[in-house]
């Protein structure tokens, strides 16, 4: 033999003892393999929700959360388009879920709040009562397009949810909608797996900018109320320089216990809690020391900033993980779309020397003075803390994610969780089983008989493909479902289609005369191309549902090319040195086919 | 052992007669499709995967094979369930049905309902049934019993719960809310499981589907692109005449088996796509071979009649074919004769796939192959 031979059956030798390596925690329980080697390789193929069952998880779309968001953002609306057409001084509120209160600053101006002046806000707002003494005009949302932003919210939430799964890589989730709920089914997955895949689902992932308001009294008119003993709280003033606007004082509360903040809030009289226009919100920050060092403990931070938010991540064009360049940390770089990186133009021209709040998911993440105007739309969200680093990148991946199939219209509320059974039912994955391994022992035993002793290398050959196949799945913790085990039978199919093209090849060549070993080798080099078309005009639908599908399809897809990859491997690679091994190691004089 | 050892079978000649076999078979596909359009209001039998259903939950008295349950609906109509056991603390044997149609909310039997109501005495002025929930809002001319507007939705075999009047007295708006499925259901369990085999059925609801507008139309943008590129892809690696033989069998191999679930109202789920998908890469793969076997012919047997030649490269590849085909034949019957209920049904559509794959690589995509070339000849000699 020679020592290419001796090269090729090294590397089958390394492929088979990897593949057996893979497919270990998959075939047997991790209880009866060696501790190291249980947590070294712990990735398995899953079986799919038809086949083994999973976790059935019922959402609640808030989608009231929706409709006054719709609303906050009519209000905006409402007033730039007012404060720019007509040149009228007034702020526009929410009031309640549905309704928006003008409030003209001069009484009489209200009148100029005309059918006119509104416009096309009238197809979906309604005038419920004006006030002219006050000046104050009370709008109402339509009740059908409440409901079509309810029913926009719910199928919204779908179709994010179903982005965020894809993503990542749970294969063949099931996600229906059961009225303003969603109901996803998962398929077994690993606890931490299964923690982090909740933890994206249920992530509303609303970004947005607010600003701070440093101008009201407010904070200043609270915080003289906070004990000077109390133990939790203290008052922090922050002084920074608001470039053209002199120096300027934040005052804000700070706290170990995010509880003691909002109890103190609570305790204080109605008419001392943040108005409609205003909120209070937390920041996680590093504790200090009285001198400014920082301490390895968390602390809570309020920020008084305006309700309404001048952009949201609706915006959001890309988000990408980068480092910082200082620090090395991770951190998420976004990048708005064109009239986002408009807005985002105008509102920090407007606000130089302001602090702007980026809030995500109703915590404050940052909050910059902005120093000029900003150009070209890029924002950048930091991850806090200390913490392993692995953990970090982990954290802005998934942000990633999250950002990039977009926020939630509304957030989640998760009421009903538990386990289900396959939906196949288990008698007829049995027969199922059954009726493949039957197929499969008459397929060996018809080559073998056809072919013989060549018969009986195409029989290994198909078997190694299996063999890798469901190694490089338990490698991509692919899920295997019905059409997966489908894709399965189509590419062991073809398998048995390259090793039947090359092997009716060989018969040409011998039957022309050649010796065993010459026609073995014109055989293989003969049935590479035809083998490599047909495989590849296969694939080219594989790639196709890669690339375009989702869900289910794509599922399919990777089974296709994977068990593509390993045929045309299995069938033109592997077969082939133990064919060599017959014709030149043994030296047949007349080959068996 | 060997078999069609150079045999010379004339496939090519007879050609014309096998394509009109096939036009035929699927103009009967197709004609299918239009009647149950007509009877059925869709071309197939969508399951629920495709149009949503109802959701119950339901705890039996004892325990009960999921088999059996789903026998048991199958036997009372509701065939194609989703039968999936769920885990819960404080009931024992539960379990959660998904059903396709929901009988008494299905639109045949509203425009029944409808037909019924129109024949009162008093005008019917408006009839609205929103999408697949379980009230119906009616407006008449004149003042109606709630008796009589239960009893005809009951001719129409609807069942009600209640009848409210609602609105303006003058506006005779009533709205009904329609019971009956939760009986329904466990009328059926009864009859077939015993009495008392359903201790409750705490939740019943209306679900959408799993496959969204999205989903689907990723599906067919996918099915235009694959077409796209596999005949780029063979004309850069064959040529142009070879293209279309390879995507007229792959469609017609799809078609066929498209035909045969709306011929025989087969309920069309989320696996028969993945049993379509699975064809047509099948059918693509065996006509390759097939159509390899003719380019080296070109230049091997250069001298004869490009029929003959394309004749001899099928005969040369016959073994070939046959002996691909036969092995995957028996395992997918095999998982068709040895399963029931959706396996079957999956196995069904692969087992047509492979008889309608290897069938339409010699007779469909050779001979338009042998048409092309005589139709666009080359300008060059051939090479």
């Amino acid at each position: 033999m020679t020592k290419a031979w001796y090269g090729r059956l090294t590397l089958l030798a390394i492929a088979t003892v990897w593949a057996v390596i893979y497919l270990l925690p998959t075939l047997l329980p991790a209880a009866k393999l060696p501790p190291w080697f249980a947590r070294q390789f712990e990735k398995k193929i899953q079986l799919g929700l038809d086949l083994q069952g999973g976790i059935h998880l019922v959402y609640e779309v808030q989608v009231d959360k929706a409709v006054s968001d719709k609303v906050d953002r009519f209000a905006a609306d409402i007033e730039e388009k007012l404060k720019k057409e007509r040149k009228l001084a007034f702020v526009a509120e929410r009031k309640g879920r549905d309704e928006i209160v003008l409030r003209t600053k001069v009484p009489a101006d209200a009148a100029k709040i005309d059918k006119d002046a509104l416009g096309e806000f009238l197809s979906n707002l309604e005038e419920v009562a004006r006030d002219p003494k006050a000046g104050a005009v009370t709008l109402r949302i339509d009740p059908a397009y409440v409901a079509e932003v309810k029913d926009y919210a719910v199928r919204q939430a779908i179709e994010t949810i179903r982005g965020r799964v894809d993503k990542f890589g749970v294969a063949e989730p099931s996600i229906i909608r059961r009225g303003e709920d969603i109901v996803v089914e998962l398929p077994g997955l690993s606890d931490s797996d299964f923690e982090r895949v909740k933890s994206i689902i249920g992530r509303t992932a609303q970004l947005e900018f607010k600003m701070i308001d440093d101008e009201a009294d407010y904070m200043s008119r609270v915080a003289p109320r906070v004990p000077k003993d109390d133990p939790l709280i203290k008052v922090e003033v922050d002084a920074y320089d608001g470039l053209q606007r002199g120096s300027v004082r934040e005052i804000a509360l700070r706290s170990k216990s995010k509880d003691a903040v909002d109890q103190f809030f609570a305790s204080l009289p109605k008419e001392d809690r943040p108005p409609d226009t205003h909120q209070v919100l937390y920041s996680e920050v590093q504790a200090q020391d009285e001198k400014g060092n920082e301490l390895p403990d968390k602390e809570w931070r309020t920020f008084y900033v305006k309700r309404r938010a001048e952009l949201t991540g609706e915006y959001i064009a890309d988000a990408q993980v980068m480092f910082d360049q200082q620090t090395g940390r991770p951190e998420v770089s976004i990048r708005f779309d064109r009239s986002g990186a408009e807005i985002f133009e105008r509102i920090s021209g407007e606000n130089v020397g302001r602090k702007m709040a980026i809030v995500l998911d109703e915590k404050v993440n940052s909050a910059p003075v902005i120093q000029s105007r900003i150009s070209g739309g890029t924002a950048r969200i930091t991850l806090g803390g200390f913490r392993d680093p692995f953990a970090m990148q982990q954290e802005a991946k998934d942000l990633v994610a999250v950002l990039r199939s977009g926020a939630l219209p509304a957030p989640l509320k998760k009421v009903f969780e538990t386990q289900v059974g396959p939906t196949l039912g288990r008698d007829a994955i049995d027969q199922g089983t059954r009726a493949a391994l039957l197929a499969a022992a008459f397929l060996a035993f018809a080559i073998i008989f056809y072919y013989r002793v060549t018969g009986l290398v195409s029989v290994l050959g198909v078997a190694f493909n299996v063999l890798f196949v469901l190694a490089i799945m338990a490698g991509f913790e692919a899920a295997l479902t019905l059409p997966g085990i489908a894709g399965l039978l189509l590419t062991n199919a073809m398998s048995v289609d390259s090793n039947v093209i090359i092997n009716e090849r060989i018969r040409e060549e011998l039957r022309a005369g050649k010796s065993p070993r010459a026609a073995v080798e014109a055989g293989y080099a003969r049935a590479f191309w035809t083998i490599w078309d047909s495989q590849l005009t296969t694939a080219i639908g594989g790639f196709v549902l890669l690339q375009y599908g989702s869900g289910p399809l794509r599922g399919f897809a990777i089974t296709l090319l994977i068990g593509i990859a390993c045929s045309v491997f299995t069938g033109i690679y592997v077969t082939r040195i133990f064919m060599d091994w017959i014709v030149d190691g043994l030296r047949v004089q007349k080959l068996s086919v | 052992m060997e078999f069609f050892r150079n045999t010379n079978y004339d496939f090519i000649g007879r050609g014309r007669g096998f394509l009109i076999l096939s036009a035929l078979a699927a103009a009967i596909g197709v004609l299918a499709m239009g009647v149950n359009q007509l009877r059925h209001g869709s071309i197939l039998n969508y399951g629920t995967d495709f149009l949503g259903g109802s959701e119950l939950h339901v705890e039996f008295a004892k325990g009960v094979d999921p088999a059996r349950i789903r026998e048991a609906l199958e036997g009372g109509g509701y065939s194609g369930a989703e039968v999936v056991s769920l885990k819960d603390e404080r009931r024992k044997h539960f379990y959660l049905l998904r059903l396709s149609q929901v009988s008494a909310f299905a639109k045949p039997q509203m425009d029944k309902a409808r037909a019924e109501l129109a024949k009162l005495d008093s005008k019917l002025r408006k009839f609205d049934h929103p999408e697949q929930g379980d009230k119906v809002f009616v407006r008449f001319e004149k003042t109606i019993e709630p008796s009589a507007l239960s009893a005809a939705f009951g001719r129409a075999g609807v069942a009600v719960q209640d009848v409210q009047q609602f609105g303006r007295l003058e506006d005779h708006a009533y709205q009904v809310t329609l019971g009956g499925l939760e009986r329904e259901i466990e009328r059926v369990f009864e009859a077939r499981l015993g009495a008392g085999a359903v201790k409750d059925i705490p939740q019943v609801e209306s679900v959408g589907a799993k496959v969204g507008k999205k989903l689907r139309n990723d599906g067919v943008k996918s099915l235009v692109y694959t077409i796209l590129l596999i005949l780029a892809y063979i004309w850069f690696r064959f040529d142009f005449h070879f293209a279309p033989g390879a995507i007229v069998a792959m469609v017609h191999d799809v078609l066929m088996v498209v035909g045969v679930f709306a011929l025989f109202w087969k309920e069309f789920t989320l696996q028969s796509v993945a049993a379509l998908l699975t064809i047509a890469g099948y059918s693509v793969n065996d006509t390759i071979v097939v159509f390899d076997r003719v380019r080296e012919n070109l230049v091997r047997l250069r001298d004869r009649r490009l029929a003959v030649l394309v004749n001899t490269s099928v005969n040369e590849t016959l073994s070939r074919t046959v002996l691909t085909g036969m092995p995957t034949l028996f395992a997918t019957f095999a998982l068709w004769y040895f399963t029931r209920g959706a396996v079957r049904d999956f196995a069904l559509a692969m087992l047509l796939g492979v008889v309608f794959g290897t069938y339409s690589s010699i007779f469909v995509a050779a001979p338009i192959y042998v048409w092309m070339v005589e139709r666009f000849p080359r300008n060059k000699p051939r090479v």
